[in-house]
């Protein structure tokens, strides 16, 4: 108990700090003064007046998004893995992701071909997309775990669905403008830099939401944990807490991807590395530290990808992935021990 | 614990409206300790599953104080009914033993925040009650399975319930746990519980219990399920017919 409120704290701290590190570096390095003066309101010297607006209107912003949308993909990992209890479950790899690409593709298709490119019908329009594949997928794959009990086999069918999901994102680009194909690749590539002020809001609207509502339900977690049947014995709506975790994962993996793109392996990845620090599968344990690690995670990648002190950027699905990616084959190879844990 | 019944009346229970078995009466008290018996594949699990509400029946009733069990909530019957199934598959790890005797006090605990001070008596007393105080701060992954049997059933105690129903508890034991599990089930009994547990245990068993339910396809071909005491026991050697076995005299 009292370990995990250090972990809690130390998270806290690390995440502060991260937030500091993506305000202060990259393609212009920001000094700590400058970043107190534009803060306190001082006068910065002209030939530095440039960084007030970069940090307002870009580093700010981007931070941000970074932390919600880190936090956002963590809580909808943990949330799939206990509804799952399959420790291989997270939106990216069961294509929840790709669900919210897909609807995401057909706005960006079919919008800029309809010219309504920009603003908030269009910033709806797309959120709304992502949300209805990303439900869609989701409710699929509930409905299927039913029958695939077994970790791989799920893990197998959800990697499948993405692939569905990504050929007809394909098909779909195949007849779209040269413009709609372009904002969709780079969207793909998945970045915390491009969305906008009104996407930020919306996004920290669902997104805090969904963490308020999960943190209400961390006792029927844990006792979802134990299996449908016991979980009926005890009290619990079970089809009612599931349905809950359906529209949290698929609103903030939709909202998340709608804006930042789909971003692989965050939400898998992040569940274990807090269950190692927390060393507990208690949810009202493990929440705090999923959501604080969700966005330091987040916020590392992005600085990452950011190359500090040179002139190029990496894709942020490139540095999910070569961190991500690692993690799956561990959990398979640790496959015997995990099922003790599920 | 007030005083409740559990009367099975007419029960006919299948899959896809194929009979399995039907029960044409039965029922469970406070204080009662009741074995359930019968060969692999008779129902003895599709029974629990049906009396704790996880399994429709075909037809016939179950009533919980002359109201039947499907018109309480699934909270309200939370309080009454407390479960415990086999082994030791799908539970998840990480948990400590602590938080996983909490998870009982659920029916209770509509909120969200920590354990009141009233829980965590319950938590600690159930605990206690089955000697395994010393595991609270265990990992669940590293007990022993007659330990991880006690930690569910402390759990079934936390839940506070007039029943617990058990299916195979003793399953995966050794001699010396199965031993000590029973004892303390009947224990729990004489305090006032209504027991029912399914077993293959029948050595184990009928020396100890003095009532039990016993699939039975003897009868006129139908597979019924029966309530029946020693005496019907010996005296219709259902013991010998159903399982080949033999209880002395």
């Amino acid at each position: 108990m009292r370990s995990s409120r250090f972990v809690s704290i130390l998270l806290f701290c690390l995440v502060s700090l991260l937030f500091v590190l993506e305000i202060i570096f990259g393609s212009v390095d920001i000094s700590l003064g400058e970043l107190k003066d534009v803060l306190v309101g001082n006068q910065l010297p002209d030939q530095r007046k440039f960084v007030k607006d970069i940090i307002f209107e870009s580093r700010f912003p981007r931070a941000l998004t970074a932390l919600l949308a880190g936090s956002g993909l963590a809580l909808c990992g943990l949330l799939m893995q206990s509804l799952f209890r399959n420790p291989l479950a997270g939106p990216s790899v069961l294509g929840i992701s790709s669900g919210a690409s897909l609807g995401v593709s057909l706005v960006i298709a079919g919008g800029i071909g309809f010219g309504f490119s920009n603003g908030w019908l269009n910033q709806l329009s797309i959120s709304f997309a992502a949300m209805i594949g990303a439900f869609a997928v989701m409710a699929g794959i509930i409905a299927v775990s039913v029958k695939l009990r077994d970790h791989i086999s799920l893990l197998i069918f959800g990697l499948m669905i993405g692939y569905l999901c990504s050929a007809m994102v394909t098909i779909v680009e195949f007849g779209a403008s040269k413009e709609a194909i372009r904002t969709f690749v780079f969207w793909g590539m998945g970045s915390f830099a491009a969305a906008t002020f009104s996407q930020i809001l919306l996004m920290a609207i669902i997104v805090i939401a969904g963490i308020l509502i999960s943190l209400v339900l961390c006792n029927k977690l844990n006792v979802m944990l134990l299996g449908e049947d016991y979980a009926k014995t005890m009290g619990l709506h079970f089809s009612q807490l599931r349905l809950i975790i359906l529209l949290i994962t698929g609103a903030c993996t939709g909202i998340i991807t709608a804006f930042c793109g789909p971003i692989a392996f965050l939400g898998l990845a992040v569940p274990h590395l807090a269950r190692g620090l927390v060393k507990s599968g208690d949810h009202k344990l493990l929440m705090p530290a999923v959501l604080l690690s969700g966005a330091a995670v987040a916020m590392l990648c992005d600085l990452i990808s950011r190359l500090p002190g040179s002139d190029y950027s990496l894709p942020l699905n490139a540095v999910t992935s070569l961190i991500g990616a690692p993690i799956v084959i561990a959990i398979i190879f640790k496959n015997a021990r995990m099922k003790s844990w599920f | 614990m007030s005083n409740s019944v559990l009367e099975i009346s007419n029960l006919s229970v299948g899959f896809a409206k194929k009979e399995l078995f039907n029960v044409p009466k039965a029922c469970i008290k406070n204080g009662d300790f009741i074995a359930l018996l019968g060969v692999n594949g008779s129902g003895k699990s599709t029974l629990i599953r049906t009396i704790l509400g996880l399994h429709k029946p075909l037809s016939g009733e179950i009533k919980l104080n002359a109201k039947r069990i499907s018109d309480y909530s699934i909270l309200e019957r939370a309080q009454y009914l407390a479960a415990q199934f086999t082994g030791k598959q799908g539970i998840p790890g990480g948990f400590e033993v602590k938080t996983l005797i909490s998870t009982g006090r659920h029916p209770y605990d509509l909120g969200f925040g920590k354990l009141s001070l009233h829980d965590e008596q319950i938590i600690t007393g159930s605990a206690e009650s089955l000697g395994i105080l010393e595991l609270l701060d265990r990992k669940v992954e590293n007990l022993s399975d007659g330990e991880f049997q006690k930690v569910m059933l402390a759990r079934a105690l936390a839940q506070d319930t007039p029943f617990i129903i058990l299916d195979e508890p003793f399953s995966f034991l050794d001699y010396p746990a199965k031993k000590a599990l029973m004892a303390q089930l009947k224990s729990l009994a004489q305090s006032g519980k209504g027991i029912l547990f399914s077993t293959h245990d029948l050595e184990m068993v009928v020396p100890e219990t003095n009532r039990f339910w016993i699939f039975d396809k003897s009868y006129d071909k139908q597979h019924v399920m029966r309530e029946m005491d020693h005496v019907e026991i010996y005296k219709t050697g259902i013991l010998k017919k159903a399982f080949n076995f033999d209880p002395g005299l």
